[in-house]
């Protein structure tokens, strides 16, 4: 019998793959999925809460022209596949529109906002369309969740106070994470 | 003349591609599969944060990845001396029971290597790499991996001579 040669036996002696070992094919998955995953759409504008008069839900309509969108929220969420996701979200007063604009970006700016992705995720995952009549199946699956996405945002990030915002302000926002749901 | 624009690399694609071997690297070198797991899970997130300095050459970066593998094995090993534990054991020891006996000696002969000879011939013959590929991955001079290669692989075949185990070719 032919003996094996150095080098043959050098790589024969690698120990086995742990890869095909239960449950590390998902441990690899997982740490893959770890990917800070940055997406830059094209932002969205839209009004995201609107108090007070009609002006100025057409002033937010309108945002470019008027609002200063002065406040730039950082968001992470990871979601139940286990995916984790880095956007941006910018909120503007309607500084150009309501003289609170100023006390209206600094509370958006003291706020702790480390975990409001993770809560816009949980809200937005619950958000049905049929609600909105998105259930026809004219739709896709992106353009439901960016409708869902959208829908959560837009109640949790226009909770300003009362005392803040006075009860005739606009606030909009931007961001470029919407259906990033799986 | 213009130089044709290089391609930039899909280095998400890349990690996808190389975590099973990364994490079979971790596997051939610490005690458990569960640590090697949680070893490629600290990889991937350094390689994720200096992803902005990842060569955009495939083969380099491939490379950098298995470079920053190296780091953090080392972290780990550092972590465990500082703890008290027992030298990290090579990933043979704990398969001795499952392989041929003679591989199980190759696995002991390479064990007794210093640590940098043993992962020049596990990134050589486990990994896959060239030798040059090996020196820049321990960011050492190719002359210097090639001649410590040369001598570690002769003391692993003379051992094995004295056993009859392994060709004289």
């Amino acid at each position: 019998m032919t003996k094996p040669t150095i080098d043959e036996l050098l790589r024969a002696s690698a120990p086995r793959d742990v890869y095909d070992e239960p449950g590390m094919r998902e441990r690899v998955a997982g740490a893959v999925a770890l990917q800070p995953k940055k997406r830059r759409k094209a932002w969205v504008v839209v009004p995201v809460a609107v108090f007070g008069v009609a002006a100025l839900t057409a002033g937010a309509i309108v945002v470019d022209d008027v609002m200063t969108m002065d406040v730039e929220i950082p968001l992470t969420y990871v979601t139940a596949t286990g995916n984790t996701y880095e956007c941006d979200v910018k909120v503007g007063g309607a500084s150009l529109l309501d003289p609170k604009g100023a006390a209206i970006a600094n509370w958006y700016r003291d706020q702790d906002w480390s975990s409001f992705g993770q809560k816009v995720y949980e809200k937005a995952i619950t958000v049905d369309p049929a609600d909105a009549g998105l259930d026809t199946g004219e739709y896709s699956q992106a353009e439901i969740d960016n409708y869902a996405w959208g829908s959560a945002l837009g109640e949790m990030i226009g909770k300003v106070p009362a005392s803040v915002g006075g009860s005739e302000f606009s606030t909009g926002a931007q961001w470029d994470c919407a259906g990033l749901l799986h | 003349m213009t130089l044709p624009a290089r391609t930039k690399l899909d280095f998400a694609a890349l990690v996808e591609r190389e975590a099973p071997a990364l994490l079979a690297y971790f596997g051939r070198r610490v005690a458990s599969a569960d640590d090697a797991a949680d070893l490629l899970g600290d990889t991937l997130v350094v390689a994720w944060r200096k992803a902005a300095s990842v060569p955009r050459s495939e083969t380099e970066a491939r490379m950098w990845l298995y470079g920053v593998a190296r780091r953090v094995l080392a972290t780990h090993r550092r972590t465990l001396a500082r703890r008290g534990a027992l030298e990290e054991k090579l990933r043979a020891d704990a398969t001795v029971h499952t392989d041929p006996p003679l591989l199980d000696h190759v696995r002991a002969l390479i064990g007794d290597l210093d640590l940098v000879d043993r992962e020049i011939i596990g990134l050589h013959y486990w990994e896959g790499f060239t030798l040059v590929e090996v020196a820049r991955i321990l960011g050492m001079r190719p002359a210097t991996v090639r001649g410590r290669h040369a001598r570690a692989r002769a003391s692993i075949r003379d051992a094995l001579l004295e056993t009859g185990d392994v060709s004289e070719a």
